[in-house]
């Protein structure tokens, strides 16, 4: 195997391998990176067997072959080399040559049968979506994702399409964000996969181009996006996701309607001197006014009184001001409408037109 | 990538599993060491992972999983060991599997995670692995493997499908052993299946590490502190570097082929029938009663292997007991 690539055409396709490639490895050749040249393209692949990304940059006067090469060790070389070098690749039995201008470096190497790649047999579904539609409802859910909890299929985001509905649901048990879309074409089926966290952290970090056309494709086993020059595959969480279904069904209060900034302010101000761990604040709720109180075991106090528009009967409830926060940071309007359930079991925070960005608080007990 | 003649019966065990699609989420695969377990269980793990496996259900050796798993790159076989020979498997390990297993398997074929020796989880480990062991995520197979069954908690063993490998008969192994090491002669063949209770692993291990010839200088020192030639406490400053597990298993073997010998027996009956003579003539010398007091001290050291021990002390109560034993009559 032998190539020549200009050090500005591979650097950055192989950063964005050598993130997913963990520092300590169960198994020594998942340090590497996997190079393939076939019909005129070098494709680049790392894995840590729970996503893949695959990039492919077009080269000319290439002879086929495969290798894979230590990826950090690949990548400084590459990176600590002047600005529009030259490098040129070549392999030898079992060592790589790596050569520009007057650098040469000798990388052992491991053979490419060994490399556990995720098979490429074609996947039964798939859409095509917007980068940034999908990076937008990805900014909108993916903080609600629980992180290392025992019920594994929250460590996750739930992704359901229905014809040309696309649902993003996270949640940690706590508090559940919803964001719909809808997909430009019809796709004619039902499906709901669970993208594991930390797929859905890497996945995001790579959709930097809005403009760009996405090709999903799933099975009940992976996941395959295709951005521009890359593929990108992760494994599902083999699960259920639980039914939340059932938080629709209730009675509610009258919804409650407040300034977006002037509530996120308010909650600001008084979370200071909240329970450090907790954050607990009181919402007291009389018709038109709200006030938002708390106090910590130091015995400091915060107090804040707000104008809203609400007819009712008055209540009293008590949230995680950071859940709040959370929620109202990531709404698009100017107003916020907040429904509370009858049996004060939880509190609905969303917009008051579009109705397609939900969140769920669950109150806390003071 | 054959089947160990004395287990064909597991296999076509397992392999009934396969066919029936009826493959178990825990087996426990228990027998004595030296038997071959892992053997059948890898046999077991790659022959579920191949591709295309072989008409007797053997895996083919040349499809891309197969080449995984020869480079032991297969990313849906998963081995947990401990981490140092001899200690324990931890909870984080067995953690981290748990996560690992709540991710789909990377090929659409099984997913194997083998535990070996199964025992060595501590009690930590074994309670966090019980809910992933009972119901593991679809299309994965956990096998235990372990020479203690007895030393596994009740709950782990409950959750398993058991599959004992069991000794086989002597021709099998003498047979195996010779196909295995033709400069072998037979008086040695004999000796080394009593001292690998019969397990052909262990005596093929033991015929090719000179074993033998270990056992039979430790067998000597026996018998000059019992003559009094050498001290029991120089002789222990020996003995405490030598591996102690098999060690203790001998002077047992010793103890009780002596006890035997009080009456008329047969050569084949002993654990060690090419010493007989010369324990016939140490027993001789003995009184019955105080040799069984041994034999409770040996059972207890035996016991108190794993924990914190000083070796040498141990070695030392056991030589001098039995040099006050040779002094007693």
């Amino acid at each position: 195997m032998k190539f020549i690539i200009n050090r500005e055409e591979i650097l950055t396709p192989l950063q964005q391998i050598v993130s997913v490639i963990e520092k300590r490895q169960t198994m020594p050749i998942l340090s590497n990176v996997l190079i393939v040249i076939e019909d005129d393209q070098l494709i680049l692949t790392g894995t840590d067997l729970e996503i893949q990304i695959i990039a492919k940059i077009d080269i000319k006067l290439a002879t086929p072959g495969s290798i894979t090469v230590p990826a950090r060790k690949f990548l400084d070389i590459c990176r600590l080399l002047p600005n529009g070098a030259e490098i040129k690749f070549e392999q030898h039995d079992d060592k790589v040559k790596i050569l520009s201008n007057r650098s040469r470096f000798s990388l052992s190497c491991l053979p490419a049968d060994n490399y556990p790649e995720f098979s490429e047999s074609e996947l039964e579904n798939h859409f095509f979506i917007n980068a940034g539609k999908l990076k937008k409802a990805l900014d909108k859910t993916v903080f609600c994702m629980a992180n290392q909890d025992v019920r594994y299929y929250l460590n996750g985001l739930l992704l359901n399409i229905s014809n040309s509905k696309i649902k993003l649901v996270a949640s940690d048990g706590h508090r559940l964000s919803i964001y719909e879309d809808s997909l430009d074409q019809g796709t004619g089926y039902e499906a709901r996969i669970i993208f594991p966290r930390k797929a859905v952290l890497e996945l995001s970090r790579l959709l930097d181009d809005a403009d760009a056309e996405l090709k999903i494709e799933f099975s009940s086993n992976n996941i395959r996006i295709f951005i521009k020059n890359l593929i990108f595959s992760a494994k599902l969480v083999d699960s259920k996701y639980p039914d939340f279904g059932k938080v629709f069904q209730q009675e509610f209060f009258n919804p409650i309607h407040i300034q977006k900034l002037v509530l996120k302010d308010a909650l600001t101000r008084v979370a200071i001197l909240s329970n450090e761990k907790f954050k607990g604040v009181t919402l007291d709720i009389t018709p038109d006014s709200l006030r938002i109180s708390t106090h910590n075991p130091e015995h400091d106090e915060a107090e804040e009184e707000l104008i809203i528009e609400y007819a009712g009967e008055p209540l009293s409830i008590a949230f995680n001001a950071q859940y709040l926060l959370d929620a109202v940071a990531n709404l698009d309007s100017e107003l916020a409408v907040l429904t509370i359930a009858s049996n004060s079991s939880s509190c609905f925070i969303d917009e008051p037109t579009e109705c397609v960005y939900k969140f769920i608080v669950m109150p806390m007990r003071l | 990538m054959t089947i160990l003649p004395w287990q064909q019966q597991n296999w076509e065990h397992l392999c009934d599993y396969k066919s029936q699609n009826r493959v178990p989420q825990a087996l426990l695969i228990s027998g004595n060491k030296g038997l071959g377990k892992q053997h059948l269980a890898n046999q077991f793990a790659f022959s579920l992972l191949c591709a295309a496996p072989q008409n007797n259900g053997l895996h083919c050796g040349h499809c891309d999983r197969c080449l995984l798993l020869n480079a032991q790159t297969h990313p849906d076989f998963i081995q947990i060991i401990p981490d140092e020979p001899g200690k324990s498997i931890t909870i984080g390990q067995i953690r981290s599997l748990v996560t690992r297993l709540t991710l789909k398997p990377q090929f659409d074929s099984w997913r194997v995670v083998i535990v070996s020796p199964a025992d060595l989880m501590n009690n930590a480990a074994a309670n966090a692995f019980l809910k992933c062991l009972e119901e593991p995520t679809e299309r994965t197979v956990i096998i235990l493997i372990t020479d203690k069954p007895a030393c596994l908690p009740a709950t782990i063993v409950s959750r398993c499908q058991k599959l004992a490998v069991v000794k086989p008969d002597k021709e099998t192994v003498f047979a195996w052993l010779k196909e295995r090491n033709a400069d072998i002669i037979h008086s040695d063949v004999i000796t080394l299946y009593g001292l690998a209770q019969g397990s052909p692993l262990l005596a093929l291990e033991y015929a090719n590490d000179g074993t033998l010839t270990l056992r039979n200088d430790c067998f000597k020192a026996w018998i000059d502190i019992a003559k009094q030639r050498k001290h029991p406490v120089i002789i222990a400053e020996d003995w405490y570097k030598l591996p102690e597990s098999p060690l203790l298993f001998w002077i047992t073997s010793w103890i009780v082929d002596m006890i035997k010998c009080f009456y008329p027996i047969n050569a084949d009956w002993l654990y060690n029938p090419d010493l007989k003579e010369s324990l016939q003539e140490l027993s001789q010398e003995l009184e019955l009663k105080e040799l069984y007091k041994l034999y409770d001290l040996i059972l207890v050291s035996r016991q108190r292997l794993n924990t914190q021990i000083n070796k040498q002390t141990m070695f030392e109560e056991i030589l001098i007991k039995w040099l006050e034993l040779n002094l007693g009559k």
